[in-house]
C-alpha cells in the first residue's frame, strides 16, 4: 500500500489587522508594512497606484468593485506550493503542511473599464457591507479584510488586466502568510481521505464550476477549465489553493479563490469522514455548456466517474446560474438513476415578492433533496455608511450603458446580484427560502 | 459496467441484391449504400471495393478504418455522440462482425496546405512488406469517396467519418436477431484485493486549433482537457475514435480503438494476475510545457486516487507529444506507481541515431514496437483503389507520382496503421 | 379600520363565520340561508372563547347558508363585509370547514375579503382534500383539519391560538414550522446551520433511509408538442422572435440583462440585414461578441429576407420581437409567450423564427 495524500494545515486566527514598519505576526495580530506591500503589488507596472485598506467585521463599511477575494497561504513543507500554476510550478499539491491566516481576506478592487459592454464576459458590481441587513449575504463581513484598491494603468486589454489583478492577489496574499513561517500553529487539523471504516458509505462531492471564459473563469493549477470534462480530484488540491477564481460575471453567484479553499461542502465531508460515510474525493465538473448534448454528457460522465470510484452518495454545488443549473440538474438525475443518493444546495427564484414560480429555472424529479441557500430576486435596501472601499460611486447596470450612484448613501436594489457571494451555492451561509 | 460482445467473423463479403449475413458471408447491396452516403451533400460521389488480404491491392488516400459494431441491448449506441445520443456506453451487449473494416479513402482538397491540420497519403497495402498493420489483415469493404467542392475541412472530416459509420452500422444490423458463434463477456469484476492494481493510461493527441481537433469522445471534439477516468467498455463501444483527416502511421484507425489489445490483454489478466482498474484517456501535445508538465501530473494523481500500484502508457502521434509520455512516465514512478511504456523508435533510416527524442531517467521499462524511421520500398501492385496518383510529399515537391508502381518510402509515415502502438504485434527493435 | 392593539392591556375582538349547519340553523334543507349574525359565540365558537378565556372574545358570529354563500357569492360577500367592518374586530375566523366544499368556500371568501379590502388578519381550517385550499390558500392562513368534525377538539385550540397571535401582530414564521398550509409565497429566512451543514445532513439521512424534506420542491416541466409544418412555404408570412436580446443600439426600451419580464417590436421593414452599428445584444447570459459582430448570428434577418426576394417565403413579417431570455422565470415566460403569439396572431403571422442565443 503507498502513502495518501495527507495535509497538515496549520491556522493562525487573526483578530486584528493594523499597518505598521514591519509586516509580522504579533500573537493573533497581524501587522502589515504598508509601503513593501504597496511595492509588491505595484511590482508589474499594470497599476498607477494602489491603496490598501484594512476593513474589520462591525465596522460601518461598505467595500465595492471587488474582484476576487483570496485566504493568505503558504506551503511550508512537502510539494509544490500553494495557488499552484500561478505562484509556482505545477507540482501536484495537497501534501506535507500548509499555514493560513485564519479570518483574514485580502481582496483586489478595480474599476475595469467595460469596453465589450453587454453580453456575460464583463466585470460587474461586487458589494461587501461589513454591517446592517447586506452583512449576511456574505461571508466576508466576518473577516478582516485587506483591499487592494488598484487604479490601472490604461489601454491594456481585458486579458492583461484580468491576469496582473489576479496575480497581485495571491502575491500579496502569500506574502501576509509568509509571516507564519517557521512558528508552530495555534491549530493544526490533517486532512486524509484513509479509510478506516470499509463498511460505511462512500461519498463523492460534485463540485460544478463555471469557466467561459476572461472574466468568468476558473483556473486549476494555473489553467482555465473553459473545456474542463468531468474529473476526479483529490479534496487536499483544493485545499492547498489548485482552484482559483477568476470569476467576476455575476458576484452573487461567484465563488471566490477565498471559498475554493475554504469550501464548506468539503469541510462538511471532511468532518463527517469516517463517522458518517467515507468521503473518497471530488469531481470536478463544469457548467455552462453551450449544446444540450454536451450537457448531457458531462452529466453522464459525472455519473460514470462516481459509479466506477463505488460511490453511495454525492453532494453537488454548481457555480454561476441560468444555464449551468441544466447540467446541475441532469447531473443530479444521471447520478440518482445511477443509485446514488444526491444532495445539492441551490439558490432559488420567486420574484421580487417571492410569490414567483417555478422557484428554479430547469429541474428534474430526481432532485428531491435541494437545500435552499436564499434567492437573489428579492429587492434590498442598504443603509447608508461611514466608510466606503475601493471607489466612490457603484456602477449600475452596465448592460445599460451603466449609472453611478454615491457609494455611501442608502442604496435602493432591484436585485441582490450585486452582493458578493449572496447566492454563492458552497453553503457557507445560513440564508434560505421557505415556504409562507 | 457489464459488457457482452458477440463476434460474428466474417470469412467472405459478396456483393448481392439485399444486404444479409449468410453464415460467415456477409451479402452486401452496393447499390444501397451508396445511395445512402450520397446523401450527403458534401460527398459528390461514392464507389464500394472490395479489397483482400493476400491481394496484390493498395489502398491509398486512407483516411480511416471502420469496424461494424451495434448495440443490440443496453444504454446508448455504438460509436455515441456520432450514430446517436451520448448516453453512457459500456453495459448490454454489443456485436461485432470480426476481420472486416469498412475503410475510408477519400482525397482531400488541401485547404490547409502544410502543418499537422494537412491531409497526409496514407497507403494501406494487402500485401508485402507494407502490410504491417491490422487492418492489412481484415477483409476490407473500401467506400471511395469523391468531395464536392465549397466546403471546409471540418465539414469533410464529419461527412467522410460519418459515411464509414453509418455503412458499419448497416452492415451490423445484419447480426440482429441472431446468435453470436462467440460471446465475451467484458466486466471489472471486484477481484482478490491483494492482486496489483493496474490502470491504462492511453494518451491520443488533439490540436483544438484545427478545424476538426481530430479526436472525439462521445462526438465532442477533445480539446483543452485533463486526464479523463473512464471504463474499458466505452472504449469497446467506440466512445473514443479518431477524426477522418487521414489515417497515416502515427494514427491509428477507428478499428484498433475499439480493438485495443491492451485493453483486451489488461482484461484476461483481471483476476488472474492483476487488477484492471480503468482507463486514463489522456490528452496530450500541449503547446506550453507547463501544461505538459500539469497534465502529466494530474495523470499521476489520478492513477494515485485509483489506488494503482502500476500502470501501463501508451502514446500516438509523433514529436510534440512524446513529452507528455515522458513527463507522465516520471510522475507516476515518482508517485511509486511502477510503470511500462510503450513506444516505437525513431533511429533514423539505418538505426544509427538516437532512438528516443527526449528522455527522463525514470523511464526504466520501455516496450519497442518498432520504428517509424527505417526506409521501406513497397512493390508494384496490379490493382489500386482510391485513385491512381499519390502526393507523398505536398510540402515539398508537390509531385504525383503513378500508385500502382514501386514506391520507395524514406520512413513509414505513410503507411495506414504503419506503427503498432498499442502492440498488436511481435515487431520491436533490437540493439546489434 | 383595524386599530393598533396593546397585546397586555385589552382583550382581542373576534368575528366568526360558520356555515348553517355549525350555526345550528338546520341542515341541507337551509342551505339557502341569508347572513344571520349573534353577539356571541356559536357551535365551535363557543370552543374558541373557551380557548380564549380572559384574552379575548367573540364579538359576533356571522352565520350564512352554504347555497347562499356559493350561488350568491358577490352579495354574500358584501353582506359579510359590511358586517364585519361594523364590529372592528383584531382578527377573523372561519370555519373549520374539514372537507365541506362550500363552507370551504364560504370560510375562504370571507377571509379572503376581509384581508384584501379592510386589512384585517384572517384564519380559516379545513381539510387539505378541501377544494378550497387550492383557491384560498395564497389569500389567507388555513390550517390543516382531518377530514370531518371529529377532529373538532384537536383544531379549536390551534386555530385559537393563531388568531390571537394575528390580532395582537407577532410574526408569523414559516408554514412547516408554524402549521399552516403554505401560501405560495417564498420567504427568505436565516436558518441556525449553514446551507453546507443541512445539505450534509439530509445527505446522511438520505444514506440511511431516514425521512428528509426537500427544501426547494421542484415541478416538473411540461413538454411544448411543435406546430404542424406549413403546407406552403411561398405564401407564409414568417416571422422573427428572439430571446436573444438584440436590440436598437442605445436599448431604447431599457431592457434589463437578466431576468427581463417585457418583451417589444422593432420595425425591421424595411432592413436586408442588421446592422453591427444598429444593433446590439444586452443579453447577460452568453458570450455576446460573435452577436455584437454580426447581429445576423443570432437573429438571421439577412437570410430570411434573401429567401423573401427569392420567393422562397411569401413575405417577412414588418417586426421583430425582441425579448431577454436569462433568468426569467417560467410562469413569466409563459405570460410572454401568451402575449406574442396573439400579437402574430393579429398581423395574420403563419410561422415564427425562434432564435435564443
Amino acid at each position: 500500500m503507498r502513502e495518501t495524500m495527507r495535509l497538515e494545515m496549520g491556522t493562525f486566527p487573526i483578530t486584528e489587522a493594523t499597518f505598521g514598519p514591519r509586516t509580522e505576526l504579533d500573537g493573533t495580530r497581524l501587522v502589515i508594512d504598508h509601503d513593501e506591500l504597496a511595492a509588491l503589488v505595484l511590482e508589474n507596472g499594470f497599476f498607477r497606484r494602489v491603496r490598501i485598506e484594512i476593513v474589520s467585521p462591525g465596522e460601518s463599511a461598505r467595500i465595492i468593485h471587488l474582484l476576487d477575494a483570496i485566504e493568505p497561504r503558504i506551503k511550508v513543507e512537502g510539494p509544490g506550493e500553494t495557488f499552484p500554476g500561478f505562484l509556482g510550478s505545477v507540482e501536484t499539491v495537497g501534501e506535507g503542511r500548509t499555514h493560513r491566516l485564519g479570518g483574514v481576506a485580502v481582496m483586489q478592487s478595480a474599476e475595469i473599464p467595460g469596453r465589450g459592454k453587454g453580453g456575460l464576459l464583463m466585470v460587474r458590481e461586487g458589494i461587501v457591507d461589513m454591517t446592517g441587513p447586506g452583512a449576511a449575504y456574505s461571508p466576508f463581513s466576518q473577516t478582516i479584510n485587506i483591499v487592494l484598491t488598484l487604479e490601472l494603468e490604461p489601454n491594456f486589454s481585458d486579458e492583461e488586466y484580468d491576469r496582473t489583478i489576479r496575480l497581485a492577489g495571491l502575491k500579496a496574499a502569500r506574502y501576509l502568510a509568509r509571516t507564519t513561517v517557521d512558528r508552530r500553529a495555534p491549530q493544526y487539523r490533517t486532512y486524509d481521505l484513509t479509510i478506516s471504516c470499509p463498511a460505511l458509505p462512500r461519498v463523492v462531492y460534485v463540485h460544478q464550476i463555471q469557466s467561459q471564459g476572461t472574466f468568468a473563469r476558473t483556473f486549476f493549477y494555473g489553467k482555465p477549465l473553459d473545456h474542463l470534462i468531468p474529473t476526479l480530484v483529490h479534496p487536499n488540491e483544493l485545499l492547498d489553493g489548485a482552484l482559483v477564481s477568476g470569476n467576476y460575471a455575476y458576484q452573487s453567484m461567484k465563488t471566490p479563490t477565498w471559498l475554493h479553499g475554504n469550501n464548506p461542502v468539503i469541510e462538511q465531508l471532511y468532518d463527517r469522514h469516517g463517522r458518517d460515510w467515507n468521503f473518497v474525493g471530488v469531481i470536478l465538473s463544469r457548467g455552462h455548456f453551450y449544446g444540450i448534448s454536451e450537457k448531457q454528457h458531462s452529466a453522464n460522465h459525472v455519473a460514470k466517474l462516481a459509479r466506477m470510484w463505488n460511490a453511495d452518495g454525492a453532494m453537488i454545488t454548481w457555480e454561476g446560474g441560468g444555464n449551468s443549473i441544466i447540467e446541475a440538474m441532469l447531473t443530479i438525475q444521471a447520478l440518482e438513476r445511477a443509485g446514488i443518493k444526491t444532495t445539492a444546495i441551490s439558490y432559488e427564484l420567486g420574484g421580487a415578492d417571492g410569490t414567483g414560480t417555478p422557484l428554479l429555472l430547469y429541474s428534474v424529479p430526481e432532485a428531491d433533496a435541494l437545500v435552499s441557500c436564499g434567492t437573489y430576486e428579492r429587492p434590498l435596501r442598504l443603509p447608508s455608511v461611514k466608510r466606503v472601499v475601493g471607489g466612490r460611486t457603484i456602477r449600475c447596470d452596465p448592460a445599460k450603458g451603466g449609472h453611478h450612484l454615491p457609494a455611501h448613501q442608502s442604496l435602493q436594489l432591484d436585485t441582490s446580484l450585486q452582493m458578493y457571494c449572496g447566492t454563492n451555492q458552497v453553503g457557507f451561509g445560513r440564508r434560505r427560502g421557505i415556504d409562507f | 459496467m457489464q459488457l457482452d460482445v458477440g463476434t460474428f467473423p466474417i470469412n467472405s463479403i459478396v456483393f448481392d441484391h439485399h444486404t444479409r449475413l449468410d453464415g460467415d458471408t456477409l451479402r452486401i447491396n452496393r447499390h444501397e449504400l451508396i445511395q445512402m452516403i450520397q446523401e450527403d451533400p458534401c460527398i459528390e460521389r461514392a464507389e464500394i471495393e472490395l479489397a483482400i488480404p493476400g491481394e496484390s491491392t493498395r489502398i491509398i488516400h486512407v483516411c480511416d478504418a471502420i469496424e461494424p459494431r451495434i448495440k443490440v441491448s443496453g444504454p446508448g449506441v455504438c460509436y455515441p455522440g456520432l450514430m446517436g445520443p451520448v448516453d453512457t456506453v459500456g453495459r448490454g451487449v454489443t456485436h461485432r462482425l470480426g476481420g472486416m473494416a469498412v475503410v475510408l479513402s477519400a482525397e482531400y482538397p488541401r485547404l490547409i496546405e502544410t502543418g499537422v491540420g494537412a491531409a497526409h497519403e496514407a497507403i494501406l497495402d494487402m500485401s508485402g512488406p507494407g502490410a504491417l498493420g491490422p487492418i492489412a489483415h481484415t477483409l476490407n469493404l473500401v467506400l471511395v469517396l469523391a468531395l464536392a467542392s465549397g466546403y471546409s475541412q471540418g465539414d469533410y472530416n464529419r461527412a467522410v467519418q460519418l459515411a464509414g459509420l453509418k455503412v458499419a452500422h448497416r452492415l451490423a444490423q445484419t447480426t440482429e436477431g441472431k446468435a453470436p458463434p462467440l460471446r465475451r463477456r467484458y466486466e471489472l469484476t471486484p477481484v482478490d484485493t491483494t492482486l496489483p492494481k493496474v490502470v491504462y493510461i492511453s494518451q491520443f493527441y488533439t490540436q483544438l486549433n484545427l478545424p476538426a481537433p481530430y479526436l472525439t469522445w462521445y462526438g465532442m471534439y477533445i480539446t483543452d482537457w485533463m486526464p479523463l477516468w473512464v471504463h474499458p467498455n466505452e472504449i469497446l463501444d467506440g466512445a473514443l475514435i479518431p477524426g477522418a483527416v487521414g489515417g497515416d502511421a502515427v494514427r491509428p484507425s477507428s478499428w484498433e480503438y475499439v480493438n485495443n489489445p491492451i485493453i483486451a490483454r489488461l482484461y484476461e489478466a483481471h483476476g488472474e494476475a492483476l487488477a484492471f482498474l480503468g482507463v486514463i484517456v489522456h490528452r496530450t501535445r500541449f503547446e506550453v510545457f507547463e501544461e505538459k508538465q500539469l497534465s502529466a501530473n494530474q495523470a499521476a494523481k489520478l492513477a494515485k486516487l485509483m489506488g494503482a500500484d502500476g500502470a501501463i502508457v501508451t502514446w500516438i502521434g509523433a514529436g510534440n507529444a512524446f513529452i507528455e509520455g515522458m513527463l507522465t512516465v516520471q510522475a507516476l514512478e515518482r508517485e511509486g506507481i511502477k510503470t511500462v511504456f510503450m513506444t516505437y523508435e525513431h533511429g533514423g533510416q539505418e538505426g544509427w541515431e538516437a532512438p528516443l527524442m527526449f528522455t527522463v531517467p525514470e523511464a526504466d521499462a520501455i516496450i519497442s514496437v518498432g520504428s517509424l524511421d527505417r526506409a521501406i520500398t513497397l512493390p508494384a501492385v496490379e490493382r489500386v483503389i482510391g485513385g491512381d496518383e499519390l502526393c507523398l510529399d505536398p510540402e515539398a515537391s508537390g509531385e504525383r507520382v503513378p500508385a500502382a508502381g514501386e514506391l520507395r518510402l524514406p520512413w513509414r509515415l505513410p503507411i495506414a496503421s504503419g506503427i503498432d502502438h498499442w502492440g498488436f504485434g511481435r515487431l520491436t527493435c533490437i540493439e546489434y | 379600520m383595524r386599530t393598533t392593539h396593546d397585546q397586555m392591556t385589552s382583550p382581542i375582538r373576534i368575528v366568526h363565520y360558520v356555515n348553517q349547519f355549525f350555526g345550528g340553523i338546520g341542515g341541507e334543507e337551509r342551505a339557502d340561508t341569508e347572513l344571520l349574525i349573534r353577539e356571541h359565540p356559536v357551535g365551535p365558537g363557543v370552543g374558541i372563547a373557551r380557548a380564549l378565556g380572559e384574552r379575548g372574545r367573540i364579538v359576533a358570529t356571522l352565520i350564512g347558508g352554504d347555497n347562499y354563500f356559493t350561488e350568491r357569492m358577490d352579495v354574500a360577500r358584501s353582506a359579510a363585509l359590511e358586517a364585519i367592518e361594523r364590529y372592528r374586530p383584531d382578527v377573523v375566523i372561519a370555519g373549520p370547514a374539514f372537507n365541506a366544499g362550500r363552507y370551504g368556500m364560504a370560510c375562504g371568501e370571507v377571509c379572503k375579503a376581509v384581508t384584501e379590502t379592510l386589512r384585517i388578519p384572517s384564519v380559516t381550517a379545513m381539510s387539505p382534500h378541501n377544494p378550497a385550499v387550492s383557491l384560498y390558500r395564497r389569500s389567507t392562513y388555513i390550517l390543516p383539519t382531518g377530514e370531518s368534525a371529529a377532529s373538532m377538539p384537536h383544531i379549536l385550540p390551534r386555530l385559537t391560538a393563531f388568531a390571537h397571535r394575528l390580532a395582537i401582530g407577532d410574526a408569523i414564521g414559516p408554514a412547516e414550522r408554524e402549521g399552516y398550509m403554505p401560501r405560495g409565497i417564498r420567504g427568505i429566512i436565516l436558518d441556525e446551520r449553514s446551507a453546507a451543514q443541512r445539505a450534509a445532513e439530509m445527505l446522511k439521512a438520505k444514506l440511511t433511509g431516514e425521512p428528509y424534506q426537500t427544501e426547494i420542491p421542484v415541478e416538473v416541466f411540461q413538454p411544448v408538442s411543435p406546430a404542424a409544418p406549413l403546407q406552403d412555404l411561398t405564401t407564409a408570412t414568417i416571422a422573427l422572435v428572439t430571446t436573444s436580446g438584440l436590440v436598437p443600439r442605445g436599448n431604447p426600451d431599457g431592457f434589463k440583462s437578466m431576468n427581463e419580464s417585457r418583451w417589444a417590436t422593432y420595425p425591421v421593414k424595411h432592413l436586408d440585414a442588421l446592422a453591427p452599428d444598429e444593433w446590439e445584444p444586452i443579453h447577460g447570459g452568453y458570450d455576446a461578441r460573435f452577436a455584437r459582430e454580426n447581429p445576423n448570428r443570432v437573429v438571421p434577418l439577412d437570410v430570411l429576407r434573401e429567401l423573401e426576394n427569392e420567393g422562397v417565403i411569401g413575405r417577412l413579417h414588418a417586426d421583430l420581437i425582441v425579448t431577454v431570455g436569462v433568468g426569467t422565470p417560467v410562469e413569466v415566460c409563459q405570460r410572454m409567450g401568451e402575449e406574442i403569439v396573439d400579437e402574430l396572431h393579429r398581423a395574420n403571422v403563419s410561422a415564427a423564427i425562434f432564435t435564443s442565443n
